[in-house]
């Protein structure tokens, strides 16, 4: 059994050293899911992500600010099963205000150095979700909820 | 890679395990080895792979670490595994290799052959793993050599070699095995020679038995024990074991075999420990291992026997179940009753504090006697249970590793007994409008109760007597009196039926039906004490409980705290977790954690039982349950007999169970899969 403090280590371990997840709105059409790169910022309990105005994920924000973030370890093995750990972080998703913009595209920029003239285009945005919980997912069936306080 | 023995220089331990690479040596230097042909551990992965076993079974080691396993838990895991290698035949293209080997030049298919393990680490220096794997004689045509070389592999996991990996801190995943397939010798007489005695330089010691040597290297069997002067060359002394039937062993055989050792020990530059076998006066060498190892460590070179005594109180014989179930059933039972009837007709209120403080550490020393005796008894006896499962899983080979268990439900169990006594007392109540105190109640249903108490009234839970207080009892069954009469077991005769006859056909068509018979029925009664033992032991437990308490309230001065439990907020809670599914069904309910005795009392109906371990003296409260969550692992627990006595799902193994839950929570138990969900409700927190 994985202790307490581990799951916590192995989320951290996830959200600091994966590259891409999945992130899920909710709009007109329903539900929509699509993959993005992303960085944290304040202790785990946000996270950022950077995306053109005109895309649907970002629609689906402005009418449901409710959203699902999922990301994992896998690697496309049978034995994932028991290996891969895998995290849905679930909070609201906000444009970041122009007065914060710089500090938090200066941490994205920090884990995306090759994206840094994709942050900083004037179409795109600066979104943070302000995670509520986290729910991880280990050894196939074992789900542990970490509340973000 | 498939190698003829002696057909090379060197057959390196990594390729074809320490057995084969020995004798390949041996027969290079013209020992008289049986012929045949070695597997080497390639083999076997390649095995591993063609089946698709490999990732299924780097699935089954994942679900938990083996350091985390009870033994309990390994032997599940080793019949799991095992079962799959039984039921996954050899692919057909490293099939045809095998049998164009073994029909081939060595033309073993025409006689009967010897399929033995030759583990990578076995006879390894500092490493003993003598014996610990499985070798098969006697072994007649291609197809049974084929399945027993399977049985070979698949003992790579058995529960013993699970454990010793998991001591020794080796990497059980990549574990391999080499098998070497021989012509069987059916010796006149075998043994083992060891080529100088640690205690005595100048004396070689050989051990021999009439016939094969597979009984003296398993122990059951005793030897004779001969002693020969090395420098000499002489008989120092022969102990018979059978005075009657000495082994026929001629003193020229005897020296010739002393002659052997010596050779080999200069050859190898070690003392060695040399098994083999001796037909129509030729004498055939089995296998040459060093001894040196085990002195260096110092271990006695007896070593070997511990070992033989240590396998044997892990697996029971058929003889020496039928030994324990005969002091089970001839003393234990009858003195353990008697007993306590002598320790509840004493009268402890007329002690004084002297008397009644001796009268404490008299009954402390006969619970430690008789939870002794239930170590020596019931502990090994429950390995009936396991022995049926194993001869069960390799001649039926069913679907599901543990499908045997349904031949062992539905006994007349102590735990159920008593329930229904409990049932009856209910039902009364709940006839006469119920409620009200003990003093109030009929006098027909006083009877009862005081009948009931009569029988457990020792029952014990977590250091407490549970029915101390009768009236918490009564409360108890006025409480849930409608439930609880209408709680009943849950039963498909048909079915085990089928299974029985299904195991004993297969026996008959190997000609063992009586051999079935009997372990079967030995397997029930082993089956039925796992839960009975500790419900008669606790009558002696509870009789020392009672003088404690009777002390207590007497004459001691210490106020009882009562641990205040303070709610803690958590910000991580579980929600899903798994664990063994030892007994099917889905039930849902809020959770009632059992952590003493007066929690007993507060089980409502329909409520998930949650609890380190379950002990059967508490499960008068399974009638009422929706289900069992228990932390201890496996699938012979008391959880999952009980839980499949009345039909409710049971998840064993949930790791800190009692502490990842808590009483209220709804939880929901998947009794197919193991899992189990908790929904936290605010007000349990």
């Amino acid at each position: 059994m994985i202790e307490d403090r581990s799951i916590r280590e192995a989320a951290e371990h996830l959200l600091t050293d994966q590259l891409f997840g999945v992130l899920s709105t909710y709009g007109r059409d329903g539900p929509h899911s699509v993959i993005v790169s992303f960085a944290v910022s304040d202790h785990f309990r946000e996270l950022i992500i950077v995306t053109p105005r005109s895309t649907r994920k970002f629609a689906n924000i402005l009418k449901e600010d409710s959203v699902s973030f999922f990301l994992d370890n896998r690697s496309n093995r049978i034995t994932d099963l028991q290996r891969l750990t895998a995290l849905e972080a679930r909070g609201r998703a906000v444009e970041i205000p122009q007065e914060d913009i710089c500090s938090y595209r200066d941490i994205y920029s920090a884990k995306y150095p090759e994206l840094k003239e994709f942050a900083e285009s004037p179409s795109n945005v600066l979104v943070k979700i302000k995670v509520k919980s986290y729910e991880v997912i280990h050894h196939f069936q074992n789900v542990t909820i970490l509340d973000v306080t | 890679m498939i190698v003829p023995l002696g057909g090379r220089n060197t057959m390196s331990r990594a390729e074809f395990g320490g057995k084969a690479a020995v004798l390949n040596e041996l027969a290079g230097l013209g020992c008289n080895v049986p012929e045949g042909i070695a597997l080497s551990t390639d083999v076997y992965l390649q095995y591993l792979r063609q089946s698709g076993i490999k990732p299924w079974l780097s699935i089954q080691l994942e679900q938990k670490s083996l350091d985390d396993m009870r033994w309990e838990e390994l032997w599940d895991l080793a019949q799991t595994i095992r079962l799959r290698f039984l039921k996954t035949p050899i692919p057909e293209s490293l099939q045809i290799d095998l049998l164009s080997e073994i029909s081939g030049s060595s033309n073993l298919a025409d006689f009967p052959a010897a399929v033995r393990s030759s583990s990578v680490l076995e006879d390894a220096p500092g490493l003993s793993f003598a014996g610990l794997h499985d070798s098969f004689t006697d072994v007649k045509g291609t197809f049974s050599i084929l399945s027993a070389v399977r049985e070979v592999w698949s003992s790579l996991w058995s529960d013993r070699a699970l454990m010793y990996h998991r001591e020794l801190g080796l990497d059980t995943e990549s574990a391999a095995m080499g098998v070497l397939v021989q012509r069987f010798i059916a010796g006149d007489a075998s043994g083992v020679i060891f080529s100088r005695s640690p205690d005595n330089e100048s004396l070689a010691i050989l051990e021999t038995v009439t016939g094969y040597n597979e009984d003296l290297v398993s122990g059951s069997r005793e030897p004779d024990r001969i002693y020969v002067d090395r420098k000499k060359r002489r008989i120092d002394k022969w102990s018979k074991a059978d005075v009657k039937h000495p082994v026929g062993l001629s003193e020229k055989t005897v020296l010739e075999l002393v002659r052997i050792a010596d050779s080999l020990e200069k050859h190898f530059g070690h003392p060695q420990d040399i098994e083999w076998t001796i037909s129509d006066e030729e004498i055939y060498i089995l296998q040459s291992r060093p001894i040196t190892t085990i002195r260096e460590a110092n271990i006695p070179l007896w070593k070997l026997e511990d070992k033989r005594k240590w396998h044997a109180s892990q697996h029971q014989t058929m003889a020496q179940l039928h030994v324990l179930r005969e002091r089970i059933t001839e003393s234990f039972l009858p003195s353990v009753k008697e007993v306590s009837r002598h320790l509840s007709a004493i009268n402890l209120e007329g002690m004084d504090e002297i008397e009644l403080e001796q009268e404490i550490q008299r009954r402390k020393d006969l619970v430690d006697e008789w939870e002794h005796n239930y170590w020596e008894l019931f502990i090994p006896f429950a390995h009936g249970v396991r022995l049926f499962g194993e001869i069960y899983n390799r001649i039926v080979q069913p679907e599901s590793p543990f499908e045997f268990i349904e031949l062992l439900v539905h006994q007349d169990f102590r735990s159920i007994r008593r329930n229904t006594q409990l049932r009856n007392i209910a039902r009364l109540i709940s006839d006469s409008d119920g409620g009200g105190s003990l003093e109030e109640m009929p006098p027909h249903i006083r009877r009862e109760i005081d009948l009931f108490l009569d029988e457990y009234g020792q029952s014990a839970f977590s250091g407490s007597l549970i029915f101390q207080d009768p009236q918490k009892l009564l409360d108890f069954l006025s409480a849930s009196s409608n439930s609880y009469s209408r709680a009943d077991m849950s039963f498909d005769q048909n079915d085990s039926t089928r299974l029985e006859e299904l195991f004993l056909s297969s026996m008959q068509a190997l000609g063992r039906r009586e051999e079935g018979e009997e372990l079967l029925d030995l397997a029930r009664l082993s089956y039925r004490m796992r839960d009975d033992d500790n419900i008669y032991v606790a009558r002696i437990r509870g009789e020392y409980f009672r003088a404690e308490d009777m002390y207590r309230r007497r004459f001691s001065t210490e106020e009882m705290e009562a641990a205040e439990i303070k709610p803690e907020h958590r910000s991580m809670h579980r929600r899903q977790v798994t664990g063994t599914s030892a007994s099917e069904g889905v039930a849902a309910g809020p959770a009632r954690v059992i952590l003493n005795a007066d929690d007993l009392f507060q089980v409502k109906e329909g409520e998930v039982l949650v609890c380190d371990s379950i002990d059967p003296n508490m499960t008068f409260v399974i009638p009422l349950s929706a289900a069992i969550v228990e932390r201890r692992g496996g699938m012979l627990v008391h959880g999952a007999i009980i839980a499949r006595e009345y039909g409710i799902p049971c998840i064993t193994g949930i790791p800190d169970a009692v502490n990842i839950i808590s009483t209220g929570d709804m939880v929901t138990v998947d009794g197919y899969l193991g899992i189990v969900t908790i929904e936290q409700t605010p007000t349990a927190h």
